[in-house]
């Protein structure tokens, strides 16, 4: 049979297979078209969050049913939309397309390429919005997430399942603590999702540029909706980033998510329902702004072996204005999240960074999943930064203060200096514990502040070359006397050099 | 609170001039447009009125249907149609020769596409 006899067989069996049917749709009329919201008739039996199509093919999405109307916003361009406009019911709920093949492009809401590198093809669909998994299928948090980041790995460790919310002022460094987080889960076997709300285009493009050139896009999905978008796309963005991992959770595989910023998503939610006539509360946010975010933090999980053993754990983002944590949108994703980073402005300015408040950060699941040498060497720094928090007020003061006092707040200088680190130079674990052991030993004591740095690169390098074995150790977990004795040789051996 | 819509006007129009003997029905609907003049809603007026021929036929049972043709129909096919539809019927036709063939009918909140345009478009789906 030559080849276009058998493109003509096999179109005719594909059209013999074609059945004729008549199309029957539900429809409604357009009563009345606002910013990114409209108001329609009909549409008698419309589900909640299904999805409406308007002409020219834009979408939109029903959220309020009410006795006579169903108030929907529309997911798209809504100029052409207007007053007696037909829309017709879809039967579908709200959901985005996912497969392997989304990992490494910039997508929309509606899973919609926009990095320009092609359509994306998959199979599978994900609702937008889902129950969060239950009880059942949980399991408590026992894994690390390497953020790469010392101050945050040492002191606020994050676990594999959970939800840790990044909180600061703007320009303090927020965004770069979590595109570090990304750049270091290469090779940790973990899916990551960046969801852009709200954000610059121009920040869009300078972050997916660098997660490219540092080899992070190749297992990074960007989702955004941008600041020029209507409030809807922000409004869903989150949600759409979620399903998305959830698809790769339940295949058992481990997922970071990082919602930036859940601050503009609640300002879109406020104006949409605002628009949509729900009557406003504090702040003039809808009464449910709250569930708006638990429903949404809940859906991170750390799923047990029958499930499959995947996991999503959530980095949210919030902007606070002046250092208010007490305002209503923080306070609500405090109450929400395993614990809070919060970066300060005062510090950033000091030259600390990441300007991470030690007092104010906590991790509430996390110290479970640290790997068991971290855990023995964070412990007694934690006692030092505290120590050294409480003396340094109170040593302005003060002229004349003893051995004692003069050696603590020599070491928690040392201690805060080395937590300092360079954005984009993420750090890996064993020799996170290696130079967090030699200062909490005091063998940088006799070293200058300034220097504790350079110190700090060439004892990596020393470790690195002749001391492979020991990080080796560290990276398996391996933590007794003996080795610490064999620590504190290598360490010696150092300060003889 | 917020204004009612013209079909929830239309209503009440209804309910009002239902039961109203003939000679009162003139206060009655004087009554009522008093009362959207008090409500700020007397421009809506024609859209309420549109409403309420639409709610009073819907109440007594006649169904309004639209079929759209790519060629004028005769009367008895049109008939024939109507029939299906209810024995109250009433049918409005247009032509438009865009859809190539077959029919559409519209009722007030459903589409029956049975367009030669429409099996087109969802043979060329079903081919990609």
């Amino acid at each position: 049979m030559s080849y276009t006899e058998q493109i003509v067989k096999s179109l005719q069996k594909n059209i013999e297979s074609f059945k004729k049917e008549i199309n029957v749709e539900e429809i409604g009329h357009v009563i009345e078209v606002g910013d990114g919201i409209a108001r329609l008739s009909g549409l008698e039996k419309c589900q909640s969050q299904e999805m409406i199509e308007f002409p020219g093919g834009v979408f939109g999405v029903a959220l309020n049913l009410e006795e006579e109307t169903v108030g929907a916003i529309i997911l798209g361009d809504f100029k052409n939309i207007k007053e007696g406009d037909v829309v017709k019911r879809t039967g579908k709920i709200l959901s985005i397309p996912v497969g392997e093949n989304i990992i490494g492009r910039v997508v929309n809401i509606l899973g919609e390429a926009i990095d320009g590198k092609g359509d994306i093809k998959t199979k599978d669909f994900y609702p937008l919005e889902k129950v969060a998994k239950g009880v059942n299928t949980r399991e408590r948090v026992s894994r690390p997430v390497q953020t790469g980041i010392k101050v945050v790995d040492a002191l606020i460790p994050v676990g594999r399942g959970q939800r840790e919310l990044i909180i600061g002022d703007r320009q303090t460094g927020k965004t770069a603590l979590a595109i570090d987080a990304i750049i270091n889960q290469k090779g940790q076997n973990m899916k990551c999702i960046y969801v852009a709300v709200g954000q610059k285009e121009s920040k869009v493009a300078r972050i997916v540029a660098k997660l490219e050139e540092a080899g992070a896009m190749n297992y990074t999905t960007v989702v955004v909706a941008g600041a020029s978008e209507p409030a809807p796309m922000a409004y869903l963005a989150p949600y759409a980033g979620v399903a998305i991992a959830e698809y790769f959770a339940d295949k058992g595989e481990d997922v970071l998510i990082i919602y930036d910023d859940l601050t503009k998503q609640a300002w879109a939610y406020r104006e949409i329902s605002l628009l949509l006539r729900r009557p406003p509360g504090r702040e003039a946010y809808p009464g449910d702004v709250f569930y708006l975010h638990s429903r949404l933090l809940e859906r991170a999980c750390n799923l047990n072996k029958e499930n499959g053993g995947g996991s999503i754990t959530a980095l949210p983002i919030i902007e606070t204005q002046a250092g208010d944590i007490s305002a209503y949108i923080p306070t609500n994703v405090i109450s929400i999240t395993d614990g809070q980073i919060f970066l300060e402005t005062d510090l950033f300015f000091r030259g600390i960074r990441p300007a991470l408040n030690v007092g104010l950060s906590v991790s509430r699941v996390g110290g479970d999943a640290q790997i068991k040498p971290m855990k023995k060497v964070a412990g007694s720094i934690k006692l030092a930064l505290a120590q050294y928090r409480e003396l340094e007020a109170f040593a302005q003061f003060a002229g004349d203060l003893d051995e004692d006092t003069k050696r603590q707040l020599a070491r928690g200088e040392r201690v805060v200096e080395l937590m300092k680190q360079a954005q984009y130079s993420p750090m890996k674990v064993e020799d996170q514990v290696a130079v967090i052991f030699a200062v909490d030993h005091g063998y940088f004591d006799d070293i200058e502040v300034k220097e504790i740095q350079k110190i700090e690169k060439e004892f990596l390098r020393f470790f690195n070359s002749s001391k492979q074995d020991i990080l080796e150790k560290i990276k398996k977990g391996v933590w007794d006397s003996e080795f610490e004795n064999q620590l504190k040789d290598a360490c010696e051996e150092f300060k003889k050099q | 609170m917020s204004k009612l819509l013209p079909a929830q006007y239309a209503k009440i129009l209804f309910n009002l001039t239902k039961d109203a003997k003939k000679d009162d029905l003139e206060d009655v609907i004087k009554n009522f447009f008093s009362f959207l003049k008090k409500e700020h809603v007397l421009k809506k007026a024609d859209y309420i009125i549109k409403e309420f021929i639409k709610f009073s036929k819907k109440q007594e049972g006649i169904q309004e249907i639209e079929i759209i043709s790519s060629a004028k129909i005769s009367n008895e096919k049109i008939k024939e149609i109507s029939k299906l539809f209810g024995e109250k019927t009433e049918v409005k036709t247009e032509i438009e020769p865009d859809i190539i063939g077959g029919l559409i009918i519209e009722t007030d909140d459903t589409i029956l596409d049975a367009s030669v345009k429409t099996q087109l478009n969802k043979l060329k789906q079903h081919l990609l």
